[in-house]
C-alpha cells in the first residue's frame, strides 16, 4: 500500500509539472460552465437545482476522461520507461492501482473546482444540498468509472490517439447501453430480463439514480465491481505485454 | 509458444473477469434492494413512519396485483423510470409488512388473459404518447374477504403521494367497514321537509356524496355523549350549542376523536323564520356561527363578525341594475397556489368557491400547530359582517376595498395535544328526575387529550350548499350532477383523510418543493416596484402637461382669432407637446430597464462561472512556472 502511494504521489506531480494538467483543467471547467448556462439555460429556467450542471457531466468526461487516461500506459510503453517500472520493487497491482488513483484524484481536483457552480445556486435561491452532494458524489464515481475503463485501454497500445479512440467507444457504449436507442434493437432479440440486465450495466443509469439524492448500495458496487475488474483487466493486460 | 500460452491465458482470464463483473452487478441488484442512503432534504425516498405503522398493523393478508405494460413501454423511459418508482415502493411496503402483503407484477400485454384481468379489476388502458395502444399502469388489491381497491393509474403528476395512496389503499383493505360519520348541523343538509315551500326538500349534492362512501348518523342539539363508534364529527354551522353538546364534542375530540368543523361570519344560506310583522328582522339577523367556548380555550382565533373581500379571486354576478355583470368580492372563486400542494386533501384540486368566508389564526400560546389548507389571494381584506347585512347591490362592496396584501387563511388543518375546554369537569346540567342511571353512564371526563387531535376547520359553510359547486340537472328522472367547482371533492378527501387512522394522517404529500431562484424573483419586484413609482411620476406628469395643454388652447377666447395663435401660445405649446414626447419616450425605457439588473446578474454569473477560476488557474499555472524557472536559473 505504501507503495502505491508513492507511485500516485509521483504521477500526480508529474501531472503539475507539464502545462497539459492546467489545459484540461481550464478546458473541463469553461466546458463544464457553457453547457449549464447556454445548453442547459441554467439561469433562465430560474430552479435553484444543479440539474443543468450535472445532465451533462457524461458527455464531458466521455471525451476529457481519455484525454487524461490515454498516455497514463501507452506513453510509458512507447518510451520504454515502462520496463524501468517493472524492474522496480512494486508489484503489477500497485502500480497500475497507484497510477488510477493519481489519475482520479486529479479529476477529483477539476470537478472540485467546479465550487463556484455550488455558492452559485445557494445564491440564487434555496437549492436541496443533499441532492448536489449525492450528485457530485455520482459525478466522482462515474468519472472513477471512465477512468478505469481508460487505463486499462491505455495499456493495449502504444499509441496514444489510438488508446483514446478505443477508450471513448467503449465508455461511449457503457454510457448508451440504459438508453432507449440501444435497448430497443436488443429487446427484438433477447428476453426483457437481459435487457435490464444491460440498462444495468450502463454508467447513466447509476449516475442518474444517485443524482436524484439517493445513494444506493447498488450503485455504490456497481461502480465498485467496474473499477475493479477494469484494474484487474489492466493488470492481466501488463502482464501479458510483459511477455511479449 | 510459452508467449502463446500466456495470451491465451490472458484472454481467458479477461473473459473471466467481465462475465464475474456482469455476474456480481445482477447479484448485487437483485440482493441489496432497498438499502440506500437518502440524502434529500424532504426524505423523499424514505417511507415515513405512519406508512410503517400502517403495514406493521395488518391483520389479514392482502394481494396486490401491480399492472404494468412493460413491453409496450420499452421505448419510453420515462414511464419506466416511475413504474420502477412505483414497483420499488411496493417491494418496500411488502418487505416491512412481516409477510400480509403479497405482490404479483403483471404485464398486461395485448389480447392476453391478464389484460382481460385488468379490465376485470376495472383498470384502464390509458393512452400514452409513443405508445401504440393504451398502456395499463395501476394497482389492483383484494383482501381476505374479496373486498377490492384500485388505483386505477399512477400519475407521475402525482408523484409526491404515491406512498400516501398506497398506505390508503392498504388501510381500507385492512379495515373494510364503512367509516361512521357523526354530522351535527343546522343548515338542511340532507333531505327533509321544507316548510317554506310546503314541499319535500333534495338533499345537498354534498350530503349525497358524503352518504356513498359513510355511514352518516345524525346527531342533534342537546346529546350528553357523542358514541365512540363514530370514526368523524361533522360540525356544520354550529350556532348556539347547548354547554352539553359543547362539552360532548369537547370530549370526543380528547377522545383522540377526529373533527371537521365549517363555522362562518356570514351564512347566506341559513335559513332564517322570517316574520311578516317585521321584515327587516330577517335581514339583520344574525347568521353566523362560531365555537367560542372550544376555540378559545383552545387558542383558534375565528372572528365572527369580519368576513373576506377578495378582488384576486371575486367572482361574477348579475349586477342589480339588471346591466351586465358585476364583481362580487365577497363570492369567491380560488385556484391553483391558494390550495396548499403539501396536503393531500387540497393538493388534487383546481377550484374551490367560498361565499362570505373567515378567517382562522392561532392564538401565541395555543398548543396547536396550524397549517393553512386554502388561502385567500393577496388582494383580499377583511370588512365588517354589519356591511354584508345592510349591502343589497354586490358592486357596493367595492367601495373603498382596499387590499390588505396578506393570504387569509379560510380553510386550515390543526394538530396537536389540548387541554379540554372544560378544565373544571362536566358542565353542570340541570338534574332530570329520575334518569340519575344515564348520568352515572357517561364517561369519565378527560382533562386532556389522548394523544395528537386533528382538525380541518373551515371558515365557510355555503360552500356546501348545491349554488356554488354544482349544477342539477334532471335527465329520466334521474339527478346528474355537473361539477362546476372542488367544494365537494374538499369535503371528501377531508372526512376521508381523517377516517384513516392517525398513522395515515402523519403521512404527508411530500412535494418535491418548487426551488425558485429567490434573488431573481426579489430583483423582478423590486424593478417592477421601482418601475411603478417611476411610470406613475410620470404618468402624472403627462397628465399634468396635457391638461396645461388643453388649458391653454382653450383660454383663447377671442373668436376673431380663433385660428391664429400668438408667438407665446405657439411657443408654450411646441414646449408642451415636446415635454410630452419626451416623457413617452421615458416611458419606455424604463420599461426596458425592468429586466436589466436580472440579465446583469446573470451576466456576472456566467462570467465567475464559466472564466474565473480558469483564469485564476492560468495565472498560477503561468506564475509557479516563471518561479520555477526563475529558481532554475538562480541555482
Amino acid at each position: 500500500m505504501r507503495n502505491v502511494g508513492i507511485i500516485l504521489r509521483r504521477e500526480l506531480a508529474s501531472y503539475f509539472s507539464t502545462p497539459v494538467a492546467y489545459v484540461f483543467i481550464v478546458i473541463f471547467l469553461m466546458l463544464a460552465g457553457m453547457f449549464t448556462f447556454y445548453f442547459g439555460n441554467f439561469y433562465e429556467g430560474g430552479s435553484a437545482t444543479l440539474d443543468a450542471f450535472f445532465f451533462y457531466h457524461p458527455w464531458l468526461y466521455l471525451f476529457l476522461v481519455p484525454a487524461i487516461s490515454m498516455r497514463l500506459w501507452a506513453e510509458e510503453r512507447k518510451s520504454g520507461s515502462i520496463e524501468l517500472l517493472m524492474t522496480l520493487p512494486v508489484t503489477l497491482m500497485d502500480a497500475v492501482l497507484g497510477k488510477f488513483l493519481a489519475a482520479w484524484l486529479f479529476t477529483g481536483i477539476a470537478l472540485a473546482l467546479t465550487f463556484p457552480i455550488w455558492i452559485t445556486v445557494n445564491y440564487l435561491g434555496d437549492p436541496d444540498n443533499g441532492v448536489i452532494f449525492a450528485a457530485y458524489i455520482g459525478s466522482l464515481l462515474m468519472a472513477g468509472g471512465f477512468l478505469a475503463i481508460g487505463t486499462c485501454l491505455s495499456a493495449i497500445t502504444r499509441n496514444q490517439v489510438i488508446a483514446f479512440i478505443i477508450t471513448v467507444v467503449v465508455c461511449f457504449l457503457f454510457l448508451v447501453s440504459g438508453i432507449p436507442l440501444v435497448l430497443e434493437p436488443i429487446s427484438a432479440i433477447l428476453p426483457q430480463s437481459l435487457v435490464d440486465t444491460v440498462a444495468g450495466l450502463s454508467l447513466w443509469t447509476h449516475f442518474e439514480s444517485i443524482r436524484k439524492g439517493v445513494i444506493d448500495l447498488r450503485d455504490l458496487l456497481y461502480y465498485a465491481f467496474l473499477i475493479s475488474a477494469w484494474l484487474v483487466a489492466n493488470a492481466i493486460v501488463l502482464d501479458g505485454n510483459k511477455a511479449e | 509458444m510459452d508467449t502463446n500460452r500466456t495470451k491465451a491465458l490472458g484472454f481467458s482470464a479477461l473473459a473471466i473477469i467481465a462475465v464475474l463483473f456482469i455476474a456480481a452487478v445482477m447479484l448485487s441488484n437483485t440482493l441489496f434492494r432497498g438499502v440506500r442512503l437518502d440524502l434529500t432534504e424532504n426524505q423523499l425516498y424514505t417511507l415515513s413512519d405512519g406508512t410503517r405503522a400502517v403495514l406493521g398493523d395488518i391483520d389479514e393478508p392482502i394481494n396486490l396485483y401491480f399492472f404494468f405494460s412493460d413491453r409496450a413501454t420499452e421505448d419510453l423511459p420515462q414511464w419506466r423510470a416511475y413504474s420502477r418508482r412505483v414497483r420499488e415502493t411496493l417491494e418496500e411496503f411488502v418487505a416491512i409488512s412481516r409477510g400480509k402483503l403479497n405482490l404479483q407484477v403483471i404485464d398486461p400485454q395485448p389480447f392476453s388473459e391478464e389484460e382481460d384481468e385488468a379490465s376485470r379489476f376495472g383498470l384502464p388502458g390509458v393512452p400514452v404518447r409513443g405508445a401504440e395502444d393504451g398502456i395499463f399502469f395501476g394497482l389492483a388489491a383484494t383482501n381476505s374477504v374479496d373486498d377490492e381497491e384500485i388505483i386505477p393509474f399512477f400519475d407521475p403528476a402525482k408523484e409526491e403521494f404515491l406512498e400516501y395512496d398506497l398506505a390508503r389503499l392498504i388501510y381500507t383493505l385492512d379495515n373494510p367497514e364503512k367509516p361512521v360519520v357523526g354530522l351535527l348541523s343546522s343548515m338542511p343538509l340532507q333531505s327533509g321537509f321544507d316548510p317554506l315551500t310546503n314541499r319535500m326538500r333534495e338533499p345537498w349534492a354534498v350530503s349525497t356524496q358524503i352518504q356513498q362512501l359513510f355511514d352518516v348518523r345524525n346527531l342533534e342539539d342537546g346529546l350528553d355523549a357523542i358514541d365512540e363508534e363514530i370514526d368523524v364529527l361533522l360540525v356544520v354551522h354550529p350556532k348556539s350549542l347547548s354547554e352539553q353538546t359543547v362539552y360532548a364534542i369537547d370530549q370526543f375530540v380528547m377522545g383522540g376523536g377526529r373533527a371537521m368543523i365549517f363555522v362562518d361570519p356570514f351564512s347566506q344560506f341559513e335559513q332564517i323564520d322570517t316574520d311578516p310583522n317585521d321584515p327587516t328582522a330577517a335581514m339583520m339577523a344574525d347568521r353566523s356561527s362560531n365555537l367560542p367556548t372550544l376555540f378559545d380555550a383552545w387558542g383558534i382565533e375565528f372572528s365572527a363578525e369580519q368576513g373576506i373581500l377578495d378582488a384576486g379571486a371575486a367572482l361574477q354576478v348579475a349586477a342589480r341594475s339588471g346591466r351586465g355583470a358585476v364583481s362580487h368580492l365577497g363570492l369567491i372563486g380560488l385556484t391553483g397556489d391558494s390550495f396548499s400542494e403539501q396536503d393531500v386533501v387540497t393538493s388534487g384540486l383546481t377550484s374551490m368557491n367560498f361565499l362570505i368566508a373567515g378567517y382562522f389564526g392561532l392564538s401565541d400560546d395555543s398548543p396547536l400547530e396550524l397549517q393553512p389548507l386554502v388561502v385567500t389571494t393577496p388582494e383580499s381584506s377583511l370588512a365588517p359582517v354589519q356591511r354584508f347585512k345592510v349591502t343589497i347591490d354586490p358592486a357596493e362592496l367595492q367601495d373603498g376595498f382596499e387590499p390588505s396584501g396578506e393570504r387569509w387563511p379560510i380553510a386550515v388543518r390543526v394538530s396537536g395535544e389540548l387541554p379540554s375546554a372544560f378544565a373544571d369537569g362536566a358542565p353542570t346540567i340541570a338534574p332530570v328526575a329520575d334518569d340519575l342511571e344515564a348520568a352515572t353512564a357517561l364517561p369519565a371526563h378527560r382533562a386532556s387529550s389522548d394523544g395528537p387531535v386533528n382538525l380541518v376547520l373551515v371558515g365557510d359553510v355555503d360552500l356546501l350548499a348545491d349554488e356554488l359547486w354544482v349544477r342539477v340537472q334532471r335527465l329520466f328522472g334521474e339527478r346528474l350532477l355537473e361539477e362546476l367547482a372542488s367544494n365537494g371533492a374538499f369535503v371528501i378527501n377531508s372526512l376521508d383523510n381523517l377516517t384513516g387512522s392517525s398513522d395515515l394522517i402523519g403521512v404527508r404529500g411530500r412535494a418535491s418543493f418548487v426551488r425558485p431562484f429567490q434573488r431573481v424573483e426579489d430583483l423582478r419586484r423590486e424593478a417592477a416596484l421601482r418601475f411603478r413609482d417611476t411610470e406613475q411620476q410620470l404618468q402624472k406628469e403627462l397628465e399634468e402637461t396635457e391638461s396645461r395643454l388643453t388649458e391653454l388652447q382653450s383660454s383663447r377666447t377671442d373668436a376673431d382669432n380663433l385660428l391664429i395663435l400668438s408667438d407665446e401660445q405657439r411657443e408654450e405649446i411646441e414646449r408642451f407637446q415636446a415635454r410630452k414626447l419626451e416623457i413617452r419616450q421615458e416611458l419606455r425605457r424604463v420599461r426596458r430597464e425592468l429586466d436589466k439588473d436580472i440579465e446583469q446578474l446573470g451576466t456576472v454569473l456566467k462570467i465567475i462561472n464559466i472564466a474565473l477560476v480558469p483564469l485564476l488557474i492560468i495565472l498560477f499555472a503561468v506564475g509557479s512556472a516563471w518561479f520555477t524557472s526563475r529558481r532554475a536559473r538562480e541555482a
